[in-house]
C-alpha cells in the first residue's frame, strides 16, 4: 500500500484510516470525497424519497413534520437482506447529507445497533456516544477528505469554499477541522491572509 | 406535586421535581443530600436533575430510594411493560418507546412511521427511492 496523507493527531488518523477503509471496500479512491447518494448505491443502501410521506395518513405527517419534528433526523431499517434510510425532509440539504453518510458508516462499521437493557428493574434504551461520535466522524471525513482539507487550509483559503461533493453545514466543517487536528494551522494561516 | 402512588408509579421526568420538594421541605442542602446518598451521586448532578435533566438510569435507584419510591414505580416515557417483541416492527416500536428522549407521542408517530415502511418493503410494494442501490 503506498504511503498515505494522513493526520498527526492519533484520533484523527484513525478516523481518516476508517474513512479509507470505507471507500477502499466499495471503490473510491483514498483522497476522493464522497457524496452520500454514490456511497448508499455502491453499498446497496436504498436512499427513501421524501415524497413516501405524502403517502401517509394525514394525521402521522403531521405528528412526524409539524409536531415533532424537531425530534428526529434519520432512522434505518432492513428489510430482506436491504438496509432502507429515512431521513426528515424537514431538515436542512446540508443536515441531510451528513446524517445519511452517519448511517452509512454505522452499517459499513458494524457499529452494534442500540440494545434494551434491564437495569434494577428498569428497562433502558442504550446510547453509546462513542459509536455516533465515530459515525459523525467518519461521515465529515467522507465528504472532506485529508489531503485536499489539509491543502486548502494551508493555502490560507477560507473553510466556506473547500470543495465538497454534497451541501455542508458550516458547523460540520468546523468539526472536520478540529477532528483532523488542523483547527491551529487554520487560525494561523486566516491570520496570516488577512 | 406529581401523584406518585396513586397513578400506578412516577415518571423519571418527574423525579427532579420531587427531589427539589423533598429536599426543600426537609430544609437540606444539595451536599447533604449528596452524603446520604452516600456521595454516588455529585451535589451538581443533582442539582441538574433538580432543573429538570432526566437522570441517568444508573442513578435512577439511588434517587428512588433517597425518595422512598420503590424502583419498580418508577415509569420511562411510553411504559416499557410490553412482551418481548417478535417483529421487526415491534422491535423498533419498543426501541422508540426505551429512548427516554422520546415522549410517548414521538415515539408512537416514529414506530407508524417505520410499520408503515416496513410493511410496504416488505410486501413489495413501490416504494419510492432517491438511489438505485441494487443497479451495481
Amino acid at each position: 500500500m503506498p504511503q498515505l496523507f494522513l493526520p498527526f493527531a492519533i484520533r484523527g488518523k484513525d478516523i481518516e484510516l476508517r474513512a479509507i477503509e470505507i471507500k477502499a471496500t466499495h471503490d473510491f479512491g483514498p483522497y476522493e470525497a464522497v457524496s452520500p447518494v454514490e456511497l448508499a448505491d455502491r453499498m446497496g443502501v436504498g436512499l427513501v424519497d421524501p415524497v413516501f410521506f405524502d403517502t401517509l395518513d394525514i394525521g402521522l405527517r403531521k405528528a412526524l413534520l409539524e409536531d415533532h419534528r424537531e425530534s428526529w433526523s434519520a432512522g434505518s431499517i432492513t428489510v430482506n437482506d436491504t438496509l432502507f434510510v429515512l431521513t426528515n425532509p424537514t431538515n436542512s440539504d446540508a443536515r441531510t447529507s451528513v446524517t445519511i453518510l452517519e448511517e452509512l458508516a454505522h452499517e459499513a462499521l458494524g457499529h452494534p445497533k442500540s440494545q434494551l437493557i434491564k437495569r434494577d428493574g428498569l428497562v433502558v434504551r442504550t446510547c453509546q456516544h462513542d459509536v455516533e461520535d465515530e459515525a459523525y466522524s467518519v461521515a465529515s471525513a467522507l465528504l472532506m477528505p485529508y489531503r485536499d482539507l489539509f491543502n486548502h487550509l494551508n493555502a490560507g483559503r477560507p473553510l466556506g469554499d473547500l470543495a465538497v461533493p454534497a451541501p455542508v453545514s458550516d458547523e460540520c466543517r468546523a468539526f472536520r477541522v478540529k477532528r483532523a487536528g488542523l483547527w491551529r494551522l487554520y487560525s494561523a494561516r486566516q491570520r496570516q491572509a488577512s | 406535586m406529581p401523584d406518585v402512588r396513586s397513578s400506578g408509579g412516577v415518571d423519571v421526568r418527574d423525579l427532579g421535581q420531587l427531589l427539589h420538594e423533598r429536599r426543600s421541605a426537609a430544609n437540606k442542602t444539595l451536599r447533604q443530600v449528596m452524603d446520604e446518598m452516600e456521595k454516588a451521586l455529585s451535589a451538581s448532578t443533582l442539582q441538574r436533575i433538580e432543573k429538570g435533566a432526566v437522570p441517568e438510569p444508573q442513578n435512577v435507584p439511588v434517587i428512588a430510594k433517597w425518595l422512598g419510591i420503590p424502583t419498580e414505580m418508577i415509569r420511562w416515557p411510553g411504559g416499557l411493560d410490553s412482551p418481548e417483541p417478535s417483529t421487526v416492527p415491534d422491535i423498533v416500536e419498543v426501541h422508540l418507546r426505551a429512548d427516554k428522549n422520546l415522549g410517548h407521542e414521538q415515539a408512537m408517530a416514529l414506530s407508524e412511521m417505520f410499520r408503515t415502511l416496513y410493511d410496504r418493503l416488505a410486501s413489495g410494494a413501490d416504494v419510492p427511492l432517491l438511489n438505485k442501490p441494487n443497479e451495481r
